[in-house]
């Protein structure tokens, strides 16, 4: 069995819309995007699968060669281990069990696994984003 | 450059907030920097928010209200900015206060940084009595104390307003939407060191803090980065 890990929470934030993963460091203020088969590997690892469950995922997902999913995989791996976004659990189990990632029924064509992190905002980031508001709203949302 | 002695709006949008208004009206009015305009957007307030507003109005030919009905905070803001004639613009929600130096000391900087356009400042943190100690309160990453930056702390000039407006799809994030949007458009932004400003913290605002916002910030960041596509 590979490797597991989580999200390095709650330094991190993320949310997925339309096949994009949006990570959020709210310690540094960098923002990273992960789009296509690069979302559906961070879900896929958030979610507490081992690295070669989510090689299986790009394979059905994509019809990769297994070894190019591995490789592709070690180095995405990597690159969110550097940044910091994610954090060895060895002996956990799954958040959940899925037969495949969240978002690879709708999965386009493979173009390879890619971390991209922004810094352009990370003084905006690093204020205080998040203004006071009610159990309603602010401080009551409109009906 | 900013002229001497420049006219400063002051925004203050409400929405059922007569319980802090009135405090927050003292913090303004007394502003060492005289030269002020105060309007209060009452967004549609179902309590006596607009009463007490108009009560300052009759004691203060500074101060203004504008009675509307309920469309959210960034609408409201907006109708504040049109209707104010201030070279520099600012806000001040209705639960919390500006330092009696704030509006001269971000007047002072506007006039000697003129590649700023908008100032913000920090802010210290006043916890009402009987409110429990929220659990998001995390330390400043800047500065390392509890209090934090806010973007509602910022005064502007003008022309960023002639360019751009809070979004009014969103509630809580509008400021910092309007920052990202700013920043992207070449508007400079500074922070001083001083704290200027004092953010309220009570049983009314605590608890979902960190639900509809960060939504707001995902919807900011996501709009900037296709934008920058």
């Amino acid at each position: 069995m590979g490797s597991r890990y989580r999200p390095n929470e709650p330094r991190f934030v993320d949310e997925t819309i339309d096949g994009e993963a949006l990570v959020m460091d709210m310690v540094r203020g960098n923002y990273y995007s992960c789009e296509g088969a690069s979302a559906v590997a961070w879900n896929a690892l958030k979610q507490g699968l081992d690295v070669d469950a989510v090689a299986a995922v790009l394979v059905a997902t994509y019809a990769l060669a297994p070894e190019q999913a591995s490789s592709d995989l070690d180095s995405f791996v990597a690159a969110l281990l550097a940044e910091e976004m994610l954090v060895e659990r060895p002996d956990a189990a799954p958040d959940a069990a899925p037969a495949t990632a969240p978002v690879a029924a709708r999965a386009g064509p493979y173009e390879g696994l890619r971390l991209d992190r922004f810094t352009d905002l990370a003084d905006l980031i690093l204020l205080d984003p998040v203004h006071d508001v009610s159990e309603a709203g602010w401080p009551h949302r409109a009906e | 450059m900013t002229p001497p002695d420049p006219l400063v709006t002051v925004v203050v949008p409400v929405f059922d907030g007569a319980r802090f208004l009135a405090a927050c009206l003292d913090s303004l009015v007394a502003q060492e920097h005289r030269s002020l305009e105060i309007v209060v957007v009452d967004d549609g307030s179902t309590d006596e928010s607009a009463a007490i507003a108009e009560g300052y109005s009759y004691e203060d030919s500074r101060v203004g209200v504008l009675r509307r009905a309920h469309e959210g905070l960034g609408a409201s803001r907006n109708a504040g900015i049109e209707a104010g004639h201030g070279a520099l613009i600012g806000f001040c929600d209705a639960d919390d206060t500006w330092k009696p130096s704030k509006a001269s000391a971000q007047v002072a900087h506007l006039d000697a940084h003129p590649e700023v356009d908008i100032a913000l400042c920090r802010q210290d943190t006043v916890i009402e009595p009987g409110t429990e100690m929220p659990d998001w309160l995390i330390p400043d990453q800047r500065y390392g104390d509890l209090d934090g930056v806010s973007p509602t702390s910022a005064l502007f000039r003008r022309p960023v307003f002639e360019r751009l407006r809070y979004r009014t799809d969103m509630d809580t994030g509008t400021d910092f939407d309007l920052l990202i949007r700013a920043r992207a458009a070449g508007f400079g932004i500074a922070v001083l060191d001083e704290v200027l400003r004092t953010r309220r913290i009570h049983d009314d605002n605590m608890t979902t803090r960190h639900g509809p916002s960060k939504a707001d910030l995902f919807a900011s960041v996501r709009s900037h980065l296709r934008d920058r596509r």
